[in-house]
């Protein structure tokens, strides 16, 4: 009966609190979410899953959970909290990112730039409500719109929030097509949405091979701080745009990332324990990422309204909401919103070009912010 | 946890309003310069290519030569002959 009595208190019955059921809810809710309404399965799966798992209280004297020293699920953790797994996903990345879009229409990566506004007055915003600079770091990067790199930036800043900032990273990117249109359509006119953009131009190979190179070079040089981030990202598209490498590109877009993010989720979503994850900071994190991502949309859109007044060849002011870097489901709602003024309006390859210029400018800023806050 | 005490002097207190202009004048910069490279990307390429002249692509198959569909004209002729004359099986 002893024996029996002991078993009993060794399971997570005994020890299971209302957070812990409360976070396996939130991670149920996760998956139903991916695979009812297809919100961003391949993060939203293996996030949900982790979180089930890591809400599963542990036992004492078993090394079990993400903050067991030795414990499986902290060796996958290691790729987390040591910032191994993000390059690794931008490398992907940069093997499946087509620059040439960008290549064709050089001004429309200022819109990219535009949109990182969202980080930093995130940043300052989490600065007034009481957070450390480290802190207002790591939250501001959710404005980025870029998981990878807001995991990132959290393990070097602020390492006891990356459950709670990448779970607001992640979710906000999945409702990116809800967030995006009310502002965007709030902040342009009727006629604003109409315009039409000149084709792009065709871009040689050339062109494709230097930009990588060039590129890294340039944004290394001015932001040292997103060497990795940036270097991980234009070394891929190099593998990809080559065409001597394409083994290794395929590898990198298809397999590697694929078992980064697998890992990268599980892990993510184990670290969002009930004790950690459902605070009263943890709310705030989840308010201001929803401010950023506002923000980040209204920059663009504005920015782009900026430079028609002296351009010749407009530029329609939906396309400055793709800067925000959820490639490529931001372009995808620009040209939604677009359609739906226009339905012969094909506005997606105009969006692509400050989309993929948003993530080399969320991995800078992510650079600069690491070098300043934690120097 | 730290317990938050929201204030505007926090934000002076971490140096906010300089860490994000400087931040955001960063990222402009880096990507104005990128631009601008890719902007004058074309009008280096002629120069380029004079030092450095195109290649056959690697994955593109090196362009047949003319003897080439000759001599396949020749094995076909010689194949139908053949047949005609008996020496091979028809299909």
């Amino acid at each position: 009966m002893d024996i029996f009595l002991k078993f009993i208190s060794t399971t997570a019955f005994s020890t299971m609190t209302m957070g812990n059921l409360g976070m396996i809810v939130i991670g149920i809710i996760f998956i139903t979410l991916a695979i009812r309404k297809d919100y961003e399965p391949l993060l939203l799966v293996p996030i949900g899953f982790g979180v089930i798992v890591g809400n599963i209280p542990p036992v004492t004297g078993m090394m079990l959970s993400v903050y067991d020293e030795g414990s499986v699920l902290n060796m996958i953790y290691y790729g987390v909290s040591q910032g191994l797994f993000p390059p690794l996903i931008f490398l992907g990345i940069g093997a499946m990112t087509d620059f040439s879009t960008m290549l064709s229409n050089p001004k429309l990566v200022l819109l990219g730039a535009a949109a990182q506004i969202g980080i930093f007055l995130t940043f300052v915003g989490a600065l007034y409500l009481g957070f450390t600079g480290a802190e207002a770091g790591a939250i501001g990067i959710i404005g980025g719109a870029d998981g990878p790199t807001a995991i990132f930036l959290s393990a070097k800043l602020a390492p006891h929030l990356l459950g709670s900032i990448a779970i607001a990273a992640y979710s906000y990117m999945a409702l990116v097509p809800v967030i995006q249109p009310p502002i965007m359509k709030l902040l342009t006119t009727r006629e604003e949405r109409l315009i039409r953009m000149k084709a792009p131009r065709q871009v040689s190979q050339r062109e494709k091979i230097i930009f990588p190179i060039a590129g890294f070079l340039i944004a290394a040089l001015i932001a040292p701080g997103a060497i990795v981030l940036v270097g991980m990202l234009f070394f891929g598209n190099l593998l990809k745009e080559s065409c001597v490498t394409e083994r290794l590109a395929n590898t990198a877009r298809n397999a590697m990332i694929d078992i980064v993010t697998i890992l990268l989720g599980f892990s993510v979503g184990a670290s969002t324990q009930a004790q950690t994850f459902l605070t009263s900071q943890s709310l705030l994190i989840f308010g201001l990422g929803a401010l950023s991502f506002a923000v980040a949309t209204a920059g663009g859109v504005m920015f782009a309204k900026f430079m028609n007044l002296f351009l010749k060849d407009k530029i329609n002011p939906l396309v400055g909401a793709a800067g925000v870097s959820a490639v490529p489901d931001s372009a995808r709602v620009v040209q939604m919103v677009g359609q739906k003024e226009d339905p012969h309006n094909f506005l997606l390859m105009h969006a692509m070009a400050p989309n993929v210029a948003g993530v080399l400018g969320s991995a800078i800023a992510a650079g600069i912010l690491w070098s300043v806050l934690v120097l | 946890m730290n317990n938050l005490v929201p204030g505007v002097e926090n934000i002076f207190a971490a140096n906010g309003p300089a860490i994000a202009i400087m931040g955001m004048l960063i990222v402009f910069a880096a990507l104005a310069f990128i631009s601008l490279f890719i902007s004058q990307l074309p009008k280096l390429l002629p120069m380029l290519s004079n030092m450095f002249p195109e290649a056959h692509h690697h994955s593109e198959p090196a362009p047949s030569q003319p003897a080439d569909h000759d001599k396949v004209l020749v094995a076909i002729a010689h194949a139908l002959f053949h047949r005609e004359a008996g020496s091979l099986p028809a299909k």
